[in-house]
């Protein structure tokens, strides 16, 4: 059950996505080199300003300059749904691993549990762990990872269980080799391939949920600029200054596309059924 | 349904039933040691700081916080089946009631949504799956791609400068005139198409590929082979097939639409269960927060059972399992 892709095969979708990805990457990276303004300088007498050579976003309400603004909020956005999916993967690999190769009572409890996690909506969820929690980035990250854990966590524990009944694992079974060892060093990297494609899905759900926690004052707290925040500011001036609103709200739909396009492209290359466009 | 078929189904029914309370029962758990963490005595936070001693320990004593976990555990749930949530501290009235006030709102909400989420998506999937690999085909698929990437308060906030502040066809705030029909249709318009837009987007992609996937199977076959118009082909033999994992999925996605209907209630400012958790929220008003997140639960697991129910009555072979 190995998935070994080559990148020639990536469908076209699947570039588009890997250019779209890394010029938002460049712009978290670049931040501070791209930024020609201190994304948090309050400057009143240019307040509200419509784009211009001067600020090629414009400005928002407190006279900051937009682009700087996003483009510190894209580091933002995208360290948080990178560290919240990968401690959500994480978890999901031990929790997963562990629930599929052991069975019984461990699978039990560990699946009734993510189950449950499972059984509210991801923003509810969300919310209720950010209600009990606190604000703030650390808090923030956590919420959005144990809102995904439960998804790996089932797929992981799913791949383990059929990597566990065959042949290479009962050898090293008969062979003697302790349990642990089994897990890690021989299921593990089997069953890392399907959860990549959730992984690249993931991330790009985890920037959606975090400006929307963001956008209901509930996420990354101001003045630290993130997508969300920024287009929440811009709600109140939706008539006078649409860009502040609609800008970041652009740059979100185009990560989390990115996202979901590189995750479905990952899906395709792993299933030969579903092949649709192919250049 | 006669005699044994509606005897199963009532079977199944029951067995979907029993299956749902022990969640409900680790939900309600989760909720109530998740919501006994939140730092800080509760107590004080009602009464605020300047509150006395005597005041503290009778508050506690009423509302149960002296005595063991257990027991407020016990009291809880006896609490939750009898719909006492407790008090806002807020507002000071029963939590119950006040979900009760905003839930016709955000019910109204969510079914709008899906209905213009079906409307258009069952159409635009069968389309795209009869002209496969043309340009509409593609067109649609990348449209609904971009559908499920939108963030939906970007989508709202962009319909409302358009519709409303540019043209001035909707209203931007509000749920309208209450019980006049017609301003509160309008109310509903933009909120709904925010709310339903993405789910327009999951239709058609489930819709699209369930079709792709009866049209390959053999009794299409048989039917065009008979020489039935293409027509009746498709809708009569393909669609009803095809409707089957539509219906599970969209059913599975209004937890989804629950979750999203937060953010559009927020947005436009309408009333409803969304809209009062993130305000008590913020506002650390934690028994509406307990009781709207049961609420929200509960609401999430009768839909789940809806879906089960709905789909074995499409499906009669899952009323065998």
């Amino acid at each position: 059950m190995g998935y070994k892709f080559s990148f020639r095969q990536l469908p076209i979708t699947g570039w588009i996505a890997l250019v779209l990805i890394i010029i938002i990457l460049g712009m978290a990276l670049f931040a501070p080199f791209i930024s020609r303004y201190n994304p948090l300088e309050i400057n009143m007498h240019k307040r509200l300003s419509p784009p211009s050579f001067e600020h090629w976003f414009g400005t928002d309400p407190y006279g900051r300059d937009i682009f700087s603004r996003i483009a510190f909020g894209a580091r933002v956005s995208i360290v948080v749904a990178f560290l919240a999916v990968s401690i959500a993967f994480l978890g999901g690999i031990i929790l997963g691993i562990t629930a599929g190769y052991f069975g019984g009572k461990v699978d039990l409890i560990v699946m009734r549990f993510m189950d449950l996690l499972l059984s509210f909506p991801l923003l509810l969820l969300a919310l209720l762990l950010v209600a009990v929690l606190g604000t703030g980035i650390f808090n923030l990250v956590l919420a959005i990872s144990i809102a995904f854990l439960p998804n790996f966590a089932r797929l992981i524990r799913a791949t383990t269980m059929s990597l566990a009944q065959s042949p290479f694992v009962l050898a090293e079974k008969a062979l003697g080799a302790s349990s642990l060892r089994i897990m890690f060093k021989h299921i593990l990297p089997n069953a890392v391939g399907p959860s990549l494609v959730l992984a690249a899905l993931s991330l790009g759900n985890a920037v959606l949920l975090e400006s929307s926690l963001s956008f209901l004052s509930l996420g990354v707290p101001v003045p630290t600029p993130s997508w969300g925040n920024i287009l929440s500011e811009g709600q109140k001036y939706l008539r006078v200054a649409p860009w502040i609103a609609t800008i970041p709200g652009l740059f979100i739909m185009l990560t989390v596309l990115g996202f979901n396009m590189l995750g479905e492209a990952l899906r395709e290359l792993s299933d030969p059924r579903l092949r649709q466009w192919r250049v | 349904m006669q005699g044994r078929g509606l005897k199963l189904m009532g079977k199944y029914v029951l067995k979907r039933f029993l299956y749902l309370l022990p969640t409900l029962l680790g939900i309600l758990t989760i909720i109530f040691f998740v919501m006994r963490l939140i730092p800080g005595d509760p107590v004080l936070i009602m009464l605020g700081p300047e509150a006395t001693p005597e005041a503290i320990a009778k508050l506690r004593h009423e509302l149960g916080y002296d005595r063991p976990i257990i027991m407020q555990y016990l009291i809880y749930l006896a609490n939750v089946l009898h719909f006492n949530y407790g008090t806002s501290i807020a507002t000071g009235r029963p939590v119950w009631n006040e979900i009760l006030a905003v839930f016709p709102f955000t019910f109204t909400l969510a079914l709008a949504a899906v209905f213009f989420g079906v409307l258009l998506g069952i159409p635009l999937g069968i389309i795209a799956a009869t002209r496969r690999g043309t340009w509409v085909d593609v067109v649609t698929s990348l449209a609904a791609l971009f559908g499920i990437s939108m963030p939906n308060f970007w989508l709202g906030l962009l319909l409302i400068l358009i519709f409303s502040l540019r043209l001035e066809w909707f209203p931007a705030i509000g749920a309208g005139e209450p019980y006049v029909i017609t301003d509160l249709v309008k109310h509903l318009i933009l909120p709904a198409v925010t709310l339903g837009l993405p789910m327009v987007a999951i239709v058609a992609r489930i819709m699209r590929s369930s079709m792709l996937e009866t049209l390959g199977e053999n009794y299409i076959r048989t039917a065009r082979g008979k020489g039935l118009p293409e027509r009746v082909v498709i809708y009569t033999h393909a669609l009803r097939n095809a409707l089957l994992p539509t219906v599970t999925v969209v059913g599975l996605n209004m937890g989804w639409m629950l979750g999203g209907s937060v953010i559009v209630e927020k947005l436009f400012a309408r009333p409803g269960v969304g809209s009062l958790l993130v305000d008590s929220i913020i506002g650390r008003d934690y028994p509406v927060v307990q009781g709207g997140v049961i609420f929200f639960a509960f609401l999430f697991m009768v839909n789940n059972l809806l879906v089960d129910i709905l789909y074995a009555w499409l499906d009669p072979r899952i009323r065998l399992e």
